[in-house]
C-alpha cells in the first residue's frame, strides 16, 4: 500500500493501516522531538502526543499538505506544547531562560557520549534550547529535517518570508549564544546582529 | 550599499540553496569585500556542521507504546461541510465587496477625503484595523477579491456552511469604534485577511516606516519573532517581512499602534496607549 493508501485506511478506523504509518514516521518524528525538546523523555512524550493526535485528527486530515507535513506541524506543537507544561511546573517566566539552558546541560550525556560529540556540537544543542520556540522550530525543520522553505511554510503555516526571517534570526541568535560562551573561538565576535543599542529614537 | 544584517539574512537563504542568482552575485561581490560577513559566513557553515548530527535511533517499545494508546482513543469524527451553491458564493463574495466599497466611501466622507495614509505620514495615533487596510488599497479590494478562491462562506453575516478543521476565528461582526465607517471596514476586512491574493496584494503595498508599539501583541512578537527583550524606547530594525508580520500581527490583535512614514523597516517599543 502507498502511503495514502495507507493513510485513507487509517482515517476509515483501520489500526493496522496506521501502525504501518507509524513504522515509516516514527525516525523523523522522534528525532524532530528530540531536537526540539533537547532530551530523550520528553521527545518521547511529545512525540507519542503527535501520533496520538494524528490519529485522533485523520478522519478530518483532507491531506492539501502531504501527511508527513502534517505529522512534524502536530510534532512540533505537541513539543513546544510540552516544553511550555514543563516550564509552568518549574515556575519558569520564560523558555528562553537560563534555567533551561542549565537544564539542557544537567542533562547532557554520559562522559563516553560526551567523548564523542564535539564540544561545538554539544553546544549548539544546548544553545538551540535557549532558543525562542518559532526560531528552535524553524531551524530544526530546516537543519535537522532538511525540509524548503516552502515545506517549512505549510508545515508552520506561514510565508515564505517569514519563514526566512526566522531561519535567519534563529542562526543570528545561536551564533550570538555560542559567541558568548566562547565555542566559536576561532572568530572575533563581530558587531552585534540587529538592532540592539540603537535604541532611543531617531 | 546595504548595511550587512540585510546580508545576513542572504548568506541564512544562501547556505539553504533559498537565495535568487541575482542575490546570489550581489552577495558574493559584497563577500569579497567584506570580513565581518566573511566571519558571518563562516561561523554560519560552521554551526550548520555541527547540527548535521546522525538520526537517533527510536528508542525500543516506542511503536508498541503508541498502537497500545491508539487502541484506547477514539478517533474524532469530521464535520460535515455544507457547500455553497456557486451562486450564492458569488451572492456572498458581492455583499462583501460591497461592504468594503460602502465602508471606504463613508470613512472618506466622515474624513474629509483625507485617507488613512495621509493619517498615518501625519504620524497620528490610530486603530489597527485602519492601518491594516489603507483607503488608497481598500478601492482594490474589490478585484481582488473576485479573483480564485472567494472566501465567500467566510463573509460575516452570511454565513451558512460549517468550515472544517482546524477551526477559525469568527470574523468579528462589529468592532467598537468612535467612528462608524472605519467599523464597517474592519467588519468587511477579515474575510479578506484570510485570502492570499489579498494578503500578498497588500504587503507588496507596504509603506516603509516606523511602527510605534507597545502593546501586550507588540512584545510577545518581539520575544517570538526577533527572539529579542521587550525593552521601552528601544528601536528594533525589521526585514521588510517582519515588519508586514508585525502589521499583520497588531491588526490581528485590534491592538493600536502608530505608525510614521520614513525610511527602513523600524520598530519602536513605544508605551503610548
Amino acid at each position: 500500500m502507498t502511503v495514502d493508501e495507507l493513510v485513507r485506511a487509517a482515517a476509515g478506523g483501520d489500526e493496522e493501516a496506521f501502525a504501518q504509518l507509524v513504522a515509516l514516521h516514527e525516525k523523523k518524528v522522534y528525532n524532530l522531538a528530540l531536537r526540539m525538546c533537547g532530551n530523550p523523555e520528553d521527545a518521547w512524550d511529545a512525540a507519542q502526543e503527535a501520533f496520538l493526535s494524528a490519529w485522533r485528527g485523520l478522519p478530518a486530515f483532507r491531506g492539501e499538505a502531504g501527511f508527513s507535513t502534517w505529522l512534524y506541524r502536530l510534532t512540533s506543537n505537541a513539543a513546544i506544547d510540552l516544553l511550555r507544561r514543563t516550564k509552568r511546573q518549574r515556575g519558569e517566566s520564560s523558555l528562553d531562560d537560563e534555567a533551561l539552558g542549565i537544564d539542557a546541560v544537567d542533562r547532557t550525556p554520559s562522559p563516553q557520549e560526551r567523548a564523542e560529540e564535539s564540544e561545538l556540537r554539544g553546544a549548539v544543542t544546548e544553545g538551540l534550547a535557549r532558543l525562542t520556540d518559532s526560531h528552535r522550530q524553524a531551524l530544526v525543520l530546516r537543519e535537522v529535517q532538511e525540509l524548503s522553505y516552502e515545506e517549512i511554510a505549510q508545515v508552520l503555516e506561514v510565508d515564505l518570508g517569514t519563514v526566512k526571517s526566522r531561519i535567519s534570526r534563529a542562526r543570528s541568535a545561536l551564533r550570538k549564544i555560542l559567541q558568548e560562551s566562547g565555542n566559536l573561538s576561532g572568530y572575533l565576535p563581530s558587531k552585534p546582529t540587529g538592532t540592539a543599542g540603537k535604541g532611543g529614537g531617531r | 550599499m546595504k548595511p550587512c544584517e540585510e546580508y545576513e539574512v542572504w548568506i541564512s537563504a544562501f547556505l539553504d540553496g533559498e537565495l535568487s542568482a541575482e542575490n546570489r552575485a550581489e552577495l558574493m561581490e559584497h563577500m569579497a569585500a567584506c570580513r565581518s560577513c566573511q566571519r558571518y559566513f563562516d561561523d554560519l557553515v560552521a554551526i550548520h556542521d555541527a547540527l548535521d548530527q546522525e538520526e537517533v535511533p527510536v528508542p525500543e517499545g516506542f511503536a508498541e507504546q503508541v498502537m497500545a494508546r491508539v487502541g484506547e482513543t477514539e478517533q474524532e469524527k469530521p464535520r460535515r461541510t455544507i457547500l455553497l451553491p456557486q451562486w450564492r458564493q458569488w451572492t456572498a463574495l458581492a455583499a462583501c465587496c460591497a461592504l468594503v466599497l460602502l465602508g471606504l466611501w463613508s470613512f472618506r466622507s466622515s474624513r474629509g477625503d483625507r485617507t488613512v495614509q495621509d493619517t498615518a505620514a501625519a504620524g497620528m495615533p490610530y486603530m489597527a484595523q485602519d492601518a491594516g487596510i489603507p483607503a488608497a488599497q481598500s478601492e482594490e479590494f474589490g478585484a481582488a477579491c473576485e479573483s480564485e478562491e472567494a472566501p465567500a462562506e467566510d463573509a460575516p453575516r452570511l454565513r451558512t456552511a460549517d468550515s472544517e478543521a482546524p477551526p477559525q476565528p469568527e470574523p468579528k461582526e462589529t468592532v467598537e469604534a468612535s467612528e462608524d465607517a472605519p467599523a464597517m471596514v474592519a467588519a468587511a476586512a477579515p474575510p479578506v485577511r484570510d485570502n492570499a491574493v489579498c494578503t500578498d496584494y497588500m504587503e507588496d503595498s507596504l509603506s516603509a516606516g516606523t511602527l510605534y508599539a507597545g502593546g501586550e501583541a507588540a512584545r510577545r512578537w518581539v520575544e517570538e519573532e526577533l527572539g529579542q527583550t521587550w525593552e521601552n524606547g528601544r528601536l528594533y530594525e525589521l526585514t521588510e517581512e517582519e515588519y508586514a508580520g508585525l502589521l499583520a500581527a497588531l491588526t490581528e490583535a485590534e491592538e493600536a499602534f502608530r505608525l510614521e512614514a520614513g525610511d527602513g523597516f523600524w520598530l519602536m517599543a513605544d508605551t503610548f496607549s
